[in-house]
């Protein structure tokens, strides 16, 4: 493993615009942001959630690759590919998963510079209502309770999460350490909750 | 900046820059970004002032940096906080107990130093990963089996020293157990070897774990004693067969002959591999229709050997009235690729993930536990203790809770470790403030009343090891009181992990008691 210095200082670096859309959003600063953009390297789609699938093709559609995570297990990615990848290059990733699966690959992505830029929390109760809570910006912003940018509507979290990452081409955004991945909000038994995200290499 | 605590800020400054001298200045951490990373991902203090941070980070990568680091914490009475790999999840994570301390990332020491075959054991440094020794071994084509934790992605020393267990066959699943010498660096910087490693150039130091004379390996599991830098272990080479049977019962007291019986066919040998003993009927995994109690009997070995002793097993549960004996698939390794899909891989000795699947919340699993921490108490291996725990689970309740479902997990039994049985409840932790503050009150309610009848955790969370430490009383605490004075000897400035498991060095005890 080489240092994490080294790491960001091969990587090319283009200034792109950041923003982030939608109610009660929290403004970004620039000067928080050292404009970067990185490819995409894959999306990770849930086959078993048609949300999850419909984020990864839009998102795919830019070019990236879609990666399968079954059963939320990131075995098999992880040592068929990125644990390989990781260790020649930073790649960055974005999904529309259970939460669990951003929790496993930040822990494993955090050794080889990478952390993650955006994450977002979508909680769709079985009423057909959604709640969707961003809990870390481009900015690196990191609101003690979230960003809720839509109480209610018909909002598939899909739909939501596309039209966030959308707005990102992959910031290289201000150090903020561990996300809140690995702990469950407070959401009723029967409600379902996702989460949009994106890893992508820290900042030199 | 943070400074760790009674530190200057002249000195935190000189000690950074030996350490950056030591080790290189991108292997010593100090912006607040790098730092948080080494944050309990599932801390029951998330967010709140109470929550254990370090103040800085320190990698080295050999033996000699260090060394360099610890003698310069001493030189400067800083203290630090080892990790491996930082995954000790649900038991503290990457977090120092004594917050501020700075962080001695071990993660850049991940060499697997030797796999020996013919007399199945590893030596290993502790940034090694369950992942790292199995793909070495696979590279290698050795004929020898790790015993992987749940999940796979931990250090094999880091699970060890803290006590873990794995899925495999005894007695490689108690994995300070199955471990054979080591290499410590002290306190003060000294480097010593145990077991037959005292001896130079020793040719023994993986086959003989006691060496000569009183036996101090176990200062350092769960300990505060000195840094781990080398540890050796003993592996099993790949049996031939594996068949696992599930023998079920339909009344609740059959727990005390199907207990009996499994203590008796692991005691003899026969059973060796990781059981669990459901309820299916108590606790969060009551399903309707479900037997009483359900056992399952694992048996690793030769063929013939596994096909005699599973025959032997049933002809021993069939002498529980209505017990059902359900036999299992045998399989012969090594896995083809359609077995190892419809298997539990650590069963096999094959690490992996899959262990979250069941522990996020997904469209398959709803309700999952996500973050969390582990009550874990021992109880004796008897029947009658299961069913005295589960009286114990269900009277103290409401009086823990408050009245309201706070989502335990559990009891859930296992026998990870020989002649063990621990009756472990998982509380859930999330980001809700208010509730993980009713989750440690529960949990603080758990280890007294389980401690008035004689069970106490044999691991615990680092918000709790003072709590659990303090159930340890016999004759005044005599125990801690030992260790705190082989602790004070070995390490004067009380440098290294305070607080670790209880033990506190001298300057920081006061007012503690």
């Amino acid at each position: 493993m080489g240092t994490r210095r080294s790491f960001l200082q091969t990587a090319a670096l283009t200034a792109v615009p950041v923003g982030l859309v939608g109610k009660g959003s929290a403004a970004v600063s620039r000067s928080q942001i050292v404009p970067a953009s990185l490819p995409l390297y894959a999306v990770l789609a849930d086959p078993a959630s048609a949300a999850s699938r419909w984020f990864a093709s839009r998102l795919a559609s830019q070019g990236a690759g879609i990666r399968e995570v079954a059963r939320a297990d990131v075995t098999s990615l992880w040592r068929g590919e990125l644990a390989a990848l990781w260790q020649r290059t930073p790649a960055a990733l974005a999904g529309l998963t259970p939460p669990i699966v951003l929790f496993c690959l930040e822990q494993l992505a955090w050794p080889h510079g990478l952390q993650v830029q955006f994450h977002a929390e979508h909680v769709l109760a079985s009423d057909g209502s959604a709640t969707h809570r961003v809990l870390r910006d481009a900015g690196g912003q990191v609101p003690d309770e979230g960003v809720v940018v839509a109480a209610r509507g018909p909002w598939w979290p899909g739909d939501f999460a596309a039209r966030v990452a959308g707005q990102f081409s992959l910031p290289v955004c201000a150090d903020a350490g561990l996300s809140c991945a690995g702990l469950m909000p407070s959401v009723t038994e029967d409600s379902q909750v996702l989460a949009s995200w994106i890893i992508a290499p820290r900042r030199a | 900046m943070a400074l760790p605590p009674n530190v200057k800020a002249a000195d935190f400054e000189a000690a950074l820059r030996a350490w950056r001298d030591a080790v290189g200045s991108d292997w010593v951490f100090t912006s607040d970004a790098d730092v948080a990373l080494y944050r309990d991902a599932y801390s029951p203090y998330w967010g709140e002032p109470e929550e254990r941070w370090a103040s800085a980070a320190v990698a080295p990568n050999t033996l000699e940096q260090v060394q360099a680091v610890v003698r310069t914490a001493n030189q400067f009475r800083i203290p630090i906080y080892p990790i491996s790999t930082g995954r000790n999840l649900g038991y503290g994570g990457s977090a120092p107990v004594y917050s501020g301390s700075v962080v001695l990332d071990l993660k850049r020491l991940n060499r697997v130093l030797e796999v020996d075959e013919r007399n199945a054991y590893a030596l290993v440094e502790p940034g090694v990963s369950y992942f790292d020794l199995y793909d070495h071994i696979t590279r290698a084509g050795l004929d020898v089996w790790i015993d992987p934790p749940d999940p796979g992605w931990g250090s094999v020393i880091g699970n060890a020293l803290d006590g873990g267990g794995g899925w495999t066959a005894s007695p490689f699943r108690d994995h300070f157990g199955a471990h054979c010498g080591m290499e410590v660096v002290l306190p003060d910087g000294d480097v010593v070897r145990t077991g037959m490693g005292a001896l130079p150039d020793a040719k023994s130091w993986q086959h003989n774990r006691w060496g000569f004379g009183p036996w101090v390996d176990g200062l350092f599991r769960q300990g505060n004693m000195g840094v781990v830098t080398k540890m050796g272990f003993h592996l099993m080479p790949r049996p031939e067969a594996f068949q696992q049977s599930m023998v079920h019962v339909e009344r609740e007291e059959d727990v005390i002959p199907l207990l009996d019986t499994l203590n008796l066919l692991e005691n003899q040998h026969v059973v060796n591999g990781s059981t669990q003993l459901f309820n299916g009927r108590f606790g969060s995994r009551a399903g309707a229709g479900a037997p009483a109690w359900t056992v399952n009997v694992p048996i690793y070995g030769p063929e013939e050997v596994v096909r005699a002793q599973m025959s032997h097993a049933r002809r021993q549960y069939a002498k529980i009235p209505g017990a059902r004996f359900v036999e299992g698939e045998l399989f012969r390794t090594p896995l083809d690729e359609a077995q190892r899909n419809r298997v539990r891989l650590v069963n096999f000795g094959i690490p992996d993930l899959s262990t979250f699947g069941l522990i996020g919340r997904s469209q398959a699993n709803p309700h999952p536990a996500g973050g969390h921490i582990g009550f874990s108490p021992i109880i004796p291996r008897t029947g009658e203790s299961v069913l005295e725990y589960q009286r114990f689970y269900r009277d103290n309740l409401d009086k823990v809770t408050g009245g309201s479902n706070l989502g335990f997990i559990g009891p859930v039994f296992m026998t990870n470790w020989e002649r063990t049985m621990v009756a472990m409840i998982m509380f859930p932790i999330g980001r809700d403030k208010e509730r993980n503050a009713r989750m440690r009150d529960a949990f603080r309610q758990w280890v007294e009343l389980a401690a008035e009848r004689g069970w106490a955790e044999y691991r615990a969370p680092a918000s709790f090891h003072d709590l659990v430490s303090d159930t340890y009383s016999f004759n005044n605490h005599a125990l801690r009181r030992m260790r705190e004075t082989i602790k004070d000897a070995l390490d004067p400035n009380g440098i290294l992990s305070p607080g670790r498991y209880g033990v506190w060095p001298r300057h920081l005890r006061q007012g503690r008691r």
